[in-house]
């Protein structure tokens, strides 16, 4: 009955929209169509959030990700106002008689810093869009800011923001709102990258060279998009520079990079193709050590990307990713990485309906072994791909509706192991996990709405379907979790589907030219997730999906927020509070065994869990300085059957206090200074509450899960960047990189441990690890 | 198989991380009954350790239990065992376990602890199965060096559990649970075992092999839940991460009314090698 009044509601919405916006149907049948493309001028980029603003009726849009705009305007005269961050504003005359196609190259701002901009519109439109608790970034923030080791890294930037919280020191897993690591949606032009690491979570798998701009959404999720609870972090790639063959690499502190791009032929087809390689490993032969010198260690990344404008109705997108971490030594073997290709199409139904139209193979796979000849000698491997068809339209009925509708579609496949013994003396048998598949579909519709001058709203629902499909063992527990049966299913038999409904909604006032009030309700639902229980993750961990002993997970958000714009200062300022309550939230039971466990849904508790907090940031985008401040206050707690005792305990990642400061000053055309400044409260950790002495060992007996907590946790990253003078004339730009990570050497445990001495073993004590001392790094980029 | 995960925990760990002993308070929990007795089927006498938990930072052994009434019988039988040492209860001598059958530890209390005066745990001990031989082979490369005890066995069929520890010129070596193995057949289910490491010696840990050294190797036929509790509590003491550790937990042993501990019944074997 609820969805059935959801569904009414909203279609009511949709066939009523004339009338809510106030403009006689008559009329609607006389607008013209004014769309096109923006690109960045220097390169041919399409440009994704560009505004659009038809002064004379402060009318507007924004581009989409593929840089495509539509404007539906009764016919007149219009001066058309272009305005993007860290470009010029552009403006262009309209008579509007007909249809019209106008595409637009927006000139990048020089380094020239007199120049004063008029920053009002972009801004001002920011704050009436119905959309929250959104971050875009540009490259060029994210590479300003100091990096471990230099290695500039899109997911380490994101955790600098409020309400984005490293799994644990150095790591690249990530915690969205009290979320879990697995709860992050993380597409690199669409295509899911299901681990987003590069040893053990050091590095991201994200190359900066070669992507265009990253959004991450802390809720308040796009219908568009489904199958994860916390977060979507969106990257795109660039499309490769249609003007010129250029290059951009770097050579760093652990790895290097280079990039090429250019045209094909005309400037209507583009290529790029960028690779990164760190070369720690060259450097092992000369250790000391005969250990490390037998190592192998590198990782690598692959990304290239064709674009081809057909015409101005049709472009299309290949691009792929391929990265993979190798480890050897004389007697382990690993290697893991991910694959994707991703194949689109935009299509132009009319000058109104755009169409995407995408096409997906994601994978990942490890493997870990040790070498022939060894009665121990075995190779295991695990491997899990998705093949995904999409299809999204945006209907840009008037300026007031913006639809969007579509539906999406992943065939999954797990295969979570298969292990055997290597060469003749191997004394392993082969042993194989059965694989699972399954279906993951969305169908959803939404629109974007002004209502009025003050209010905008962008409502929603998505539909969601997974289905399990044979062949597959499902076994059956009690209520102990022992396994008391097990049935069969058939070949292609679907034999478990499961329907959620996902309504969102947001909506936003303007309370003056520079405030607005936002709230927002979103409901998401998952289906797959990852066998994981220790805090930051190794690659070794497996997803696994939904069953019939395993319902999916699902969130209920609802957040509220205050923005307001200092614009003679650039100064943005937000504050976003948000309640959470998310159902059958899963963890793992004492001693459990995730790895070669083909009853591992035995191991799985369920209960419910919900996390709230408010986060306030301060941003300055533009001027000498530039930065922000940002202050989260958060709790996230789980109350899992038969964990804890069944009490509530604090979730792994709830760390309620997180203050962050990232400063970069441009202290003259040639030296940019920058600074980043992190703490927060210890993460959540067990400790022993009594001993036991069993087998002459001292044993930790524990009370309540997370109940302490690690020390605090705070930080000072430095960098300094110089460049030499920039001139138009010059062809080859540089500038080299300094910075020094965790610059007045904090010793931030990473781990606790409780150890016995050595010489008196009964005595014990408390032992931190911590992983980083002081870190400089020296990176050279290079740009022609 | 995990042990191997954190063998390959590569280099980036080791490169960088520093250790630091450090102050923490830690809260102390209500008193629990800890219980370690093992019954075998040699001739014995075989022990039954009964104390209590103490606070984490408490130095020295556990508090034993006296003066309590403790009773090992199978279906046919019932030893009473006698406290030789306080807390120490040994069965009588010539009392021997059968392999199949099962058994029962009983305990009765002078004074509750944890609020009950009766604690019992049921064990099974599994069927013998025949060990070949070991042999003991160097590899200087592996952690700067280590030897490594291999071990030739058929493995029959079906879920099999071995629990393993030894003794150089008749001195045990792997004198605590962190140096026992313990593995389940789950990889090598019903094939020969073709020498498996089972046991390792690390030359930067002064645990030195010596050409001429004869070492002997024990070998338990142990049930699949002990080896799940000495594989776990291994795991509660090495060193955790946050990558490979999952939370900290209790391991629950097979002692009613929440004792800690175990008792555990398995059949031994020893097989002997000289070092060359």
């Amino acid at each position: 009955m609820r969805r059935l009044i959801i569904f009414l509601f909203f279609f009511y919405l949709l066939t009523d929209m004339s009338a809510a916006t106030g403009i006689p149907v008559a009329e609607i049948e006389k607008r013209f169509k004014i769309s096109g493309s923006v690109t960045d001028k220097s390169n041919g980029e399409l440009l994704t959030g560009v505004t659009i603003l038809a002064e004379e009726i402060w009318a507007g849009t924004t581009t989409n990700v593929y840089g495509f705009y539509s404007l539906a305007l009764v016919p007149g005269d219009y001066t058309l106002r272009f305005s993007y961050i860290g470009y010029e504003m552009t403006e262009v005359k309209v008579t509007l008689k007909a249809d019209q196609t106008i595409n637009v190259e927006l000139n990048p701002k020089g380094l020239n810093l007199s120049t004063v901009e008029i920053k009002a519109d972009r801004a001002s439109e920011q704050l009436k869009r119905p959309e929250m608790s959104t971050i875009r970034m540009d490259v060029k923030t994210i590479r300003r800011i100091p990096a471990l080791m230099g290695e500039v890294d899109i997911i380490k930037a994101l955790q600098l923001l409020p309400g984005v919280q490293s799994a644990s020191e150095g790591t690249s897993g990530f915690s969205v709102r009290g979320g879990g690591l697995d709860q992050n949606l993380i597409l690199l032009d669409e295509a899911t990258v299901y681990n987003a690491s590069h040893f053990m979570g050091f590095f991201s798998v994200f190359n900066n060279d070669a992507v265009k701009d990253v959004q991450i959404y802390k809720g308040d999720i796009p219908v568009s998009y489904g199958g994860r609870l916390a977060s979507l972090l969106d990257v795109r790639m660039k499309d490769g520079n249609n003007k010129k063959f250029s290059g951009t690499g770097g050579i760093g502190t652990i790895a290097s990079r280079l990039t090429l791009e250019g045209p094909l032929g005309s400037e209507n087809t583009t290529f790029i193709v960028s690779g990164r390689r760190t070369y720690a490993d060259i450097f092992l032969p000369l250790s000391s050590d005969k250990n490390i010198r037998n190592n192998t260690l590198y990782f690598y990344d692959l990304n290239a990307k064709v674009s081809h404008k057909i015409d101005d109705n049709n472009r299309i997108f290949i691009s792929g990713y391929m990265g993979r971490d190798v480890f050897e030594n004389q007697f382990a073997y690993m290697d893991f990485g991910n694959q994707t290709i991703t194949g689109r199409w935009n299509h132009l139904f009319s000058k109104s309906l755009f169409n995407n139209l995408t096409l997906i193979y994601s994978a990942y796979d490890y493997a870990i072994g040790t070498p022939e000849g060894n009665a121990n000698s075995f190779i295991w491997k695990s491997k899990m791909k998705d093949l995904t068809v999409k299809s999204d339209f945006t209907w840009f009925l008037n300026p007031d509706n913006m639809l969007r509708f579509g539906f999406s579609s992943v065939y999954h496949e797990f295969d979570p192991g298969r292990a055997r013994g290597l060469g003749d003396e191997s004394a392993f048998k082969e042993l194989n996990m059965p694989p699972a598949y399954s279906l993951e579909s969305g169908i959803y519709a939404g629109n974007e709405q002004k209502i009025g001058s003050r209010l905008a709203l962008r409502y929603g629902v998505r539909l969601s379907a997974f289905q399990n499909i044979g062949p597959s063992t499902v076994y059956a527990f009690d209520a102990g979790y022992n396994l008391i049966d097990s049935i069969k299913y058939g070949s292609g038999d679907f034999y478990k589907t499961y329907l959620r409904l996902e309504p969102r909604f947001s909506a936003t006032y303007s309370l003056t030219e520079n405030s607005s009030v936002k709230a927002s309700f979103s409901r998401t639902a998952q289906y797959i997730q990852l066998a994981q229980n220790s805090t930051a993750g190794t690659p070794l961990d497996i997803w696994f999906p939904v069953s019939p002993n395993l319902e999916p997970q699902t969130s209920d958000m609802l957040a509220a927020g205050y923005f307001h714009n200092w614009n003679s200062a650039g100064v943005e300022f937000s504050v976003e509070a948000y309640y959470k309550r998310m159902e059958n939230t899963i963890d793992f039971c004492d001693n459990a065994e995730l790895l070669f466990n083909r009853y591992i849904e035995g191991e799985v508790r369920t209960g419910r869990s919900r996390a709230y907090g408010v986060e306030l940031l301060f941003r300055k985008n533009e001027g000498r300085l530039t930065g922000w401040l940002g202050y989260t206050f958060s709790v996230a707690r789980r109350e899992i059957e038969t964990i804890n005792n069944n009490e509530p305990y604090a979730a792994p990642y709830d760390k309620p206090h997180n203050i962050t400061a990232v400063v970069n000053y441009e202290l003259s055309p040639r030296i940019t200074l920058s600074a980043n400044w992190i703490y927060t409260t210890g993460a959540p950790v067990t400790y022993p509450t009594a001993r036991t002495i069993y087998g002459n060992q001292v044993i930790p007996v524990y009370s309540g899960r997370n109940a302490y907590r690690m020390p605090d946790y705070h930080r000072l990253d430095l960098s300094v960047t110089y460049r030499p003078k920039p001139r138009e004339s010059r062809k080859f730009n540089y500038d080299i990189n300094f910075s020094l990570y965790n610059a007045y050497g904090r010793k931030n445990a990473w781990a606790i441990n409780f150890k016995q001495e050595k010489e008196r073993p009964l005595v014990t004590y408390a032992e931190m690890t911590y992983l980083f001392g002081v870190v400089p790094a020296v990176t050279f980029n290079f740009k022609f | 198989m995990k042990k191997l995960i954190f063998l390959i925990a590569p280099l980036a760990i080791m490169l960088f991380s520093c250790t630091e002993k450090i102050e923490l308070d830690l809260d102390t929990s209500s008193v629990r009954l800890v219980v370690e007795g093992n019954l075998t089927d040699l001739p014995g006498p075989h022990r039954v350790r009964i104390a209590t938990t103490a606070p984490y930072y408490a130095e020295g052994l556990l508090p034993v239990v006296a003066d309590a009434e403790v009773t090992i019988n199978d279906s046919d039988t019932t030893v009473i065992l006698t406290e030789q040492e306080p807390g120490d209860y040994y069965t009588p001598v010539g009392f021997v376990g059968e392999p199949g059958k099962t058994y029962t530890l009983e305990i009765r209390l002078n004074e509750e602890i944890a609020g009950t005066k009766d604690y019992t745990a049921i064990a099974m001990m599994p069927l013998k199965i025949p060990t070949d031989s070991c042999n003991v082979k160097y590899e200087p490369d592996m952690y700067k060096g280590l030897w490594q005890i291999r071990w030739y066995a058929q493995d029959p069929p079906g879920e099999n559990a071995y629990l393993f520890r030894a003794y150089r010129n008749g001195e045990p070596v792997t004198d605590s649970l962190s140096r026992w193995g313990a593995v389940d057949d789950q990889f090598f289910d019903g094939n020969y075992t073709m020498g498996i490491g089972v046991l390792y010696f690390f030359k930067n840990r002064n645990q030195y092999i010596y050409e001429g050294d004869s070492i002997t190797l024990e070998v338990c036929n142990i049930t699949e839940e002990y080896q799940h509790f000495v594989m776990y509590l291994k795991e509660e003491v090495q060193s955790n991460n946050p990558l490979f550790s999952p939370p900290a937990a209790n391991v629950p042993g097979n002692i009613s009314n929440g004792g800690l501990g175990y008792f555990a019944v398995y059949p031994v074997q020893y097989v002997r090698t000289i070092y060359r």
